[in-house]
């Protein structure tokens, strides 16, 4: 039980600052989930023998007999943090050692937003790579706050959603940098365009009264999704 | 039937510190209560952690067997639940924080590797003969002698202080800072005025083991309008009341005094009318001649526990007998303790008079929305009994005080183990948690084992938790550990044998405190060796060893 220092089989030594501020960060997320389960329990939530496939967290099933993971839909994803293609903060972190790593001297200013890991023009700072980040990505993934287990038009969801969505354009993983059209988003526009047009008929052909609502919802959707890809194509 | 590995450390540390979060918020004299409500409309609000925890859906195996320990525990002690749980995480985070790296064993999918298992078992062992070796010896050394005694006060002022203070500090954990100085107050009453100080430990038992017949609950009213009574109030109504002065006789019935027509599973053949008319003399003739056995014994209360006939209630009330009927066999039999007497089960007996119980008066009393029946019992070889009436505004919280009065009767007074003398106490808000971190943390310097090390270190962190959750509440962040450093200060320049007192926060029972420890340790020893856990879909049937035979 005790990892002794007398032992001379098993050399062990503090840990390093960077190692502190991940168990750090690990035992706060601990605490984050404990408190949700907590919450929940209380809520009239029943706490099931099951753990969850993909970050072991024990599952909770809700009245209406739906496991819900805590950490996977309430809580930012531990995994997709170091995901270089799911964050920008994880690329922008990937690039930098990569440039350390090789001495790279070219240091241009003037950052692009974008934190492709193909394309790289310089150095570009943290704070404005974070605002275009955020820009990027704003209306578009739900906030990291715990949010009510609603069904959001975000990246994540593991619950199913009410009005099937034919089409989610934002889930390229690589925000693009914003000067040019950029072939996925085209591409998604047009896809968006067609639906809507099918959506439109659809309307006009319909009968019933609850197919008419779901189909008003997903014009509503389309319409939200292009407005959000032309924001995208905007600076 | 499917059989899986069992769980990681991980998936332990997980369940304990939901539960822990669940009972956190009603730790302390400042924490809030949990309002439930079921879907027929029911509610309950309660800060009562065994309540809590049972109240929650749990399909977790570990949980479920959590929650059984907590109880088990509460059942025999009467109080600790949310301590328990509290303890218990502290102890299990701490084995996960010295077990292995603490990076790679965080969230490693490897934990049922047999590595890991056989380091919790080796853990739980170890905690085990941590506990009887060394924690009986530094608890019986070195904590027990800061301790006063309740009970070896001289002068009955300053014994009654101490009870006061005593109750109010486990009324201000149960029932919350407004009621826990009423309910104190009414607790040392009713202990002195049983006069219990003459045989204490059978009085006490007596009223543990009677409590619920001893206390009568009232929804709809004040805790303030709670009060105590002399003598023993019958939950059933006078069915015939006829009013008598001063103290009369009473005799208790288990048998009807009619006789009955025929035995049960037998025929009876009524051959004319005649017949018929000739029985229904003779059973008149019957009643009245027990009626009047009863009047020469000077019986002026009847006190049965089956329903009397029509003739027979007829006749008492001729004779000026109260009746009370249906009573149940529990409040008899708590009765005839009292007042010393056997029950008549054979009318051949009525001419006995050791059947024959002498009370001192007998009235209705109405108490919320029903009436009962109250009797005045004189004073018996060593204790004058009285009882208890308590009010809630809601049902809820009626039964929250009535469960902590009797939980505060049974862990305070009552409780005792071997190696700590009923009535030691402490002061409350973390003196004994203090004293023992410190002990330990001494002990550790004075052995040379690294496994006892390691286990002083590990126990003395989360006893720690406790107070530190107490403290938690109250305004100040720092609170805690200004509290901690004046009591460490205290403890090294003061004379070892005093009896450190912390302020007016009140005191609590060693004998409670130690136990909960010892029981927290067993049951995370139990947790810990888990080999294999079995999903089973039918119902077990549990056999008794006379069923194998």
């Amino acid at each position: 039980m005790a990892l002794n220092a007398e032992d001379e089989e098993f050399d062990w030594e503090p840990p390093s600052e960077a190692e502190m501020k991940v168990i750090q960060a690990r035992r706060e997320r601990q605490d984050k989930i404990s408190k949700l389960m907590g919450d929940y329990l209380l809520k009239g939530y029943k706490m099931l023998g099951e753990t969850c496939g993909q970050c072991e967290t024990i599952l909770l099933q809700d009245r209406q007999k739906k496991n819900y993971c805590v950490a996977c839909q309430e809580l930012d994803s531990d995994v997709d943090k170091d995901n270089p293609a799911l964050n920008a903060q994880a690329a922008l972190s990937q690039v930098r050692e990569r440039q350390l790593a090789a001495q790279d001297s070219p240091q241009v200013g003037g950052a692009s937003s974008g934190d492709s890991s193909l394309s790289v023009s310089g150095l570009p700072r943290p704070e404005h790579c974070e605002g275009a980040a955020s820009g990027l990505r704003g209306p578009l993934l739900a906030p990291p706050a715990p949010a009510a287990p609603a069904s959001v038009p975000g990246l994540t969801s593991c619950n199913v959603a009410t009005v099937p969505k034919p089409v989610r354009p934002i889930q390229t993983p690589v925000p693009a940098p914003a000067h040019t059209q950029h072939p996925a988003v085209s591409c998604a526009e047009e896809a968006l365009l067609q639906k809507l047009r099918w959506a439109a008929q659809e309307l006009q052909q319909s009968t019933a009264v609850e197919a008419s609502a779901q189909l008003c919802g997903l014009i509503r959707s389309c319409a939200e999704s292009l407005r959000s890809l032309k924001e995208l194509q905007q600076p | 039937v499917q059989q899986q590995p069992p769980a990681p450390l991980g998936a332990l540390v997980q369940v304990a510190e939901a539960l822990e979060d669940v009972v956190r918020r009603c730790v302390g004299p400042r924490g809030g209560q949990v309002f439930f409500t079921k879907d027929t409309g029911e509610a309950l609000i309660t800060r009562e952690g065994r309540r809590i925890l049972t109240a929650l859906q749990l399909d977790h195996p570990v949980a479920r067997a959590l929650v059984g320990c907590v109880s088990a525990h509460c059942v025999a002690t009467g109080d600790g639940a949310k301590s328990f749980i509290l303890l218990l995480a502290a102890l299990l985070r701490g084995i996960r924080a010295t077990g292995g790296s603490p990076v790679a064993g965080w969230r490693s999918s490897g934990q049922t590797d047999p590595c890991g298992r056989l380091e919790a078992r080796r853990s739980a062992c170890q905690l085990l003969s941590f506990q009887t070796q060394v924690l009986d010896a530094v608890v019986k050394e070195h904590v027990a002698p800061h301790a006063t005694s309740l009970f070896s006060h001289t002068s009955p002022a300053e014994a009654r202080r101490a009870l006061r203070l005593l109750l109010e500090a486990f009324f201000r954990g149960r029932a919350g800072q407004v009621h826990c100085g009423l309910l104190a107050e009414m607790a040392c009453d009713f202990y002195h005025r049983w006069n219990c100080e003459r045989d204490r430990v059978g009085t006490l038992r007596m009223i543990r083991d009677h409590f619920p017949e001893l206390h009568t609950s009232v929804t709809g009213f004040p805790t303030s309008k709670s009060r105590i009574l002399q003598g023993l109030v019958l939950h059933r109504d006078l069915t015939v009341y006829c009013p008598a002065e001063g103290p009369t006789k009473a005799a208790v019935l288990h048998t009807a005094l009619q006789p009955l027509l025929t035995e049960a599973d037998s025929t009876l053949i009524i051959s004319s009318s005649h017949q018929f008319h000739g029985w229904g003399t003779w059973v008149a003739g019957q009643v009245e001649q027990n009626v009047a056995s009863l009047e020469n014994l000077q019986v002026k209360l009847l006190l049965s526990a089956v329903k009397q006939t029509d003739l027979v209630l007829y006749h008492a009330k001729k004779a000026g007998m109260s009746v009370v009927e249906c009573l149940d066999m529990e409040e008899l039999s708590l009765f005839c303790r009292l007042s010393g007497v056997l029950p008549l089960t054979d009318l051949a007996d009525l001419v006995d008079n050791a059947h024959v119980a002498s009370v001192t008066f007998c009235q209705p009393v109405v108490l919320g929305s029903r009436r009962y029946t109250h009797v005045g019992i004189p004073e018996g070889r060593d204790f004058l009994p009285h009882c208890l009436v308590l009010c809630g505004p809601a049902e809820g919280l009626t039964n929250q005080c009535v469960s902590a009065f009797g939980d505060a009767i049974r862990e305070n007074l009552f409780y005792s183990n071997t190696l700590i003398e009923p009535g030691a106490v402490l002061p409350a808000g973390g003196a004994f948690e203090f004293l023992l971190h410190h002990y330990l943390l001494k002990y550790t310097s004075r052995t040379h084992c690294p496994d006892t090390q390691a286990a002083c270190r590990l126990v003395a962190e989360a006893l720690l938790s406790l107070p530190r959750q107490v403290y938690a509440h109250s305004g100040t962040g720092g609170h805690f550990l200004k509290v901690y450093t004046s009591f460490v200060s205290r403890i090294q320049s003061g004379e070892p044998a005093r009896p450190v007192s912390l302020g007016p926060e009140g005191l609590e029972s060693v004998a409670c405190k130690y136990d909960l420890l010892v029981s927290v340790l067993q049951c995370l020893g139990r947790l810990l060796s888990v080999d294999a856990i079995i999903h089973t879909t039918a119902l077990l049937r549990l056999y008794t060893e006379e069923d194998l035979n």
